[in-house]
């Protein structure tokens, strides 16, 4: 995907992974998609946590705050940053009555493990809709321990990402040492309603980019071999050198002159048709060796 | 119990959010001294700290250098970080304002020419009130442009207002009131709850505290 960058202005390109489902989406399609994401998080890593929310619970209980509209985008912003004085400051410029803002605040500070979650939320429940949206969350929370995968999964409502997409569950994944969530998805039928479909959706993508920050190895060398291209030289020759050095699993960089900022294992050339080695770094590096035999 | 990172503003916010720290517990040996070092750590309790540039705690805090710090709201309504933003601090307190020379008056017919260190929120504010405005980015001594007829007014923050009044200016509108925030990083938080929560539930002990005295 291509999104717009704040500090740049300008569109960044982001290697991502997931999946959509598209249709008559049911109890199950949830359950199904957010063990999913549980496993995916798995995939990455042992240490990692998958936050859930539910816009039915948290615009439910902004609805009732009757805010204009531009205020309530406000609060649910300061929801996202569970940002408890932001929110009543908010609602008091409004006149919103105290007990309404308490109720948000509580909304705020409920988050942790499911069960936890679950022996407060009935309380949030006022209405139909959000009647709903609790009744899903205990049935996603059943379905995740009795999958034996709810040790790492948290219930907390500052998810509220994208608020004119998002309408019923809403999740974001993290795993430790990426500083940003490497996992977002959610149940979007606005957008499909948007587009002109009579029909549900959910979904979520991994952000690929990201898992590179997780390898923070250093390599020591930038190429096991490098192999000279003298003036003349056969092509066939080199060719042939570089595919028996690579079978071995070594890299190998064909270079013309011997390169300046590059760290390689050895330096080798064609000598009277033998591999011949000019220099050779990985005596005291303890680097890969070089195949014995040479090149017939 | 994980080592929490802590960013704190160089300078007397620094400072006054140290002594709150320190009186909740989370002392650093050498933090107060004047010294080159940069880090201080103190296992036993879990923390170490480190001071950085007043304006940068927040991108620190943000990319998960820091996993808490603290930031004016200035700066957190100009860059708008994805962080959490956990608790008011109720110090280093001022206001965002608009200010001009004691004899200006708006010509709404006129683009209004608008120097500032805070573009984002020069525009947001003038958006809300429909006004077309230049902006001028300026990085320090905003409080000249008027005065040169660089700009016809000024955005930015007004603690006692003296510096405006040394210099023949006055403020006119206020935008937002401001002061410091405890953030922490969304990413850190999940894995560090009870010790963010710990230090949050300490830091706003002495908010209180304070707000009694």
């Amino acid at each position: 995907v291509y999104r717009l960058e704040q500090s740049s202005g300008t569109f960044r390109e982001i290697l991502q992974t997931g999946i959509e489902c598209i249709g008559d989406i049911g109890s199950y399609d949830v359950c199904e998609v957010i063990l999913l994401a549980v496993k995916s998080l798995g995939q990455i890593s042992e240490d990692y946590i998958l936050n859930i929310s539910h816009m039915g619970i948290v615009r439910g209980l902004t609805g009732l705050l009757q805010l204009p509209e531009e205020e309530e985008k406000l609060v649910l912003r300061c929801i996202g940053n569970k940002n408890v004085h932001g929110v009543a400051e908010i609602c008091r410029r409004n006149e919103v009555p105290e007990e309404m803002i308490e109720r948000v605040s509580a909304l705020i500070q409920t988050y942790g493990p499911i069960d936890r979650v679950l022996r407060k939320i009935d309380r949030f429940a006022v209405g139909n809709t959000m009647q709903r949206a609790v009744d899903e969350l205990l049935v996603i929370g059943r379905v995740l321990s009795e999958a034996g995968l709810d040790e790492r999964v948290r219930f907390d409502f500052s998810v509220v990402n994208n608020m004119g997409y998002y309408n019923g569950v809403i999740f974001q994944g993290f795993v430790s040492g990426l500083a940003t969530s490497v996992l977002a998805g959610g149940r979007y039928d606005n957008l499909m309603i948007k587009m002109g479909k009579k029909c549900g959706a959910i979904g979520f993508a991994v952000n690929l980019d990201l898992l590179s920050e997780l390898d923070r190895t250093e390599r020591e060398l930038d190429v096991d071999i490098v192999l000279l291209d003298r003036p003349g030289e056969s092509l066939e020759q080199l060719n042939e050198a570089v595919r028996y050095l690579t079978e071995q699993g070594l890299s190998v960089s064909v270079q013309k002159n011997v390169p300046e900022n590059l760290t390689y294992g050895r330096l080798i050339e064609f000598f009277d048709g033998e591999l011949r080695v000019l220099e050779d770094r990985t005596a005291q590096a303890g680097g890969p060796k070089l195949p014995e035999g040479g090149e017939a | 119990m994980q080592v929490l990172n802590i960013a704190l503003p160089k300078g007397r916010l620094g400072n006054q959010v140290y002594d709150m720290l320190e009186a909740a517990g989370y002392d650093a040996p050498g933090f107060r001294e004047k010294s080159r070092k940069l880090i201080f750590a103190n296992e036993e309790k879990g923390v170490r700290l480190f001071w950085v540039n007043p304006s940068d705690v927040a991108i620190y805090v943000e990319r998960g250098a820091a996993d808490i710090g603290v930031v004016g709201k200035d700066i957190l309504l100009e860059s708008n970080p994805n962080v959490y933003e956990l608790l008011d601090l109720k110090l280093g307190i001022c206001r965002m304002m608009v200010d001009g020379m004691k004899k200006w008056r708006d010509h709404t017919e006129r683009t209004l020419r608008v120097a500032t260190k805070f573009p984002n929120i020069a525009r947001q504010y003038y958006e809300g009130k429909s006004r077309d405005i230049d902006i001028i980015k300026l990085n320090g001594s905003i409080e000249i442009a008027p005065i040169l007829g660089l700009s016809d007014v000024i955005v930015d923050i007004v603690e006692t207002g003296n510096t405006l009044r040394a210099n023949g200016l006055e403020p006119k509108e206020l935008i937002v009131p401001i002061s410091a925030r405890l953030i922490a990083n969304k990413a850190a938080f999940q894995f560090k709850t009870t010790e963010v929560e710990a230090v949050t539930t300490a830091l706003a002990e002495q908010v209180a505290k304070q707000e009694q005295q």
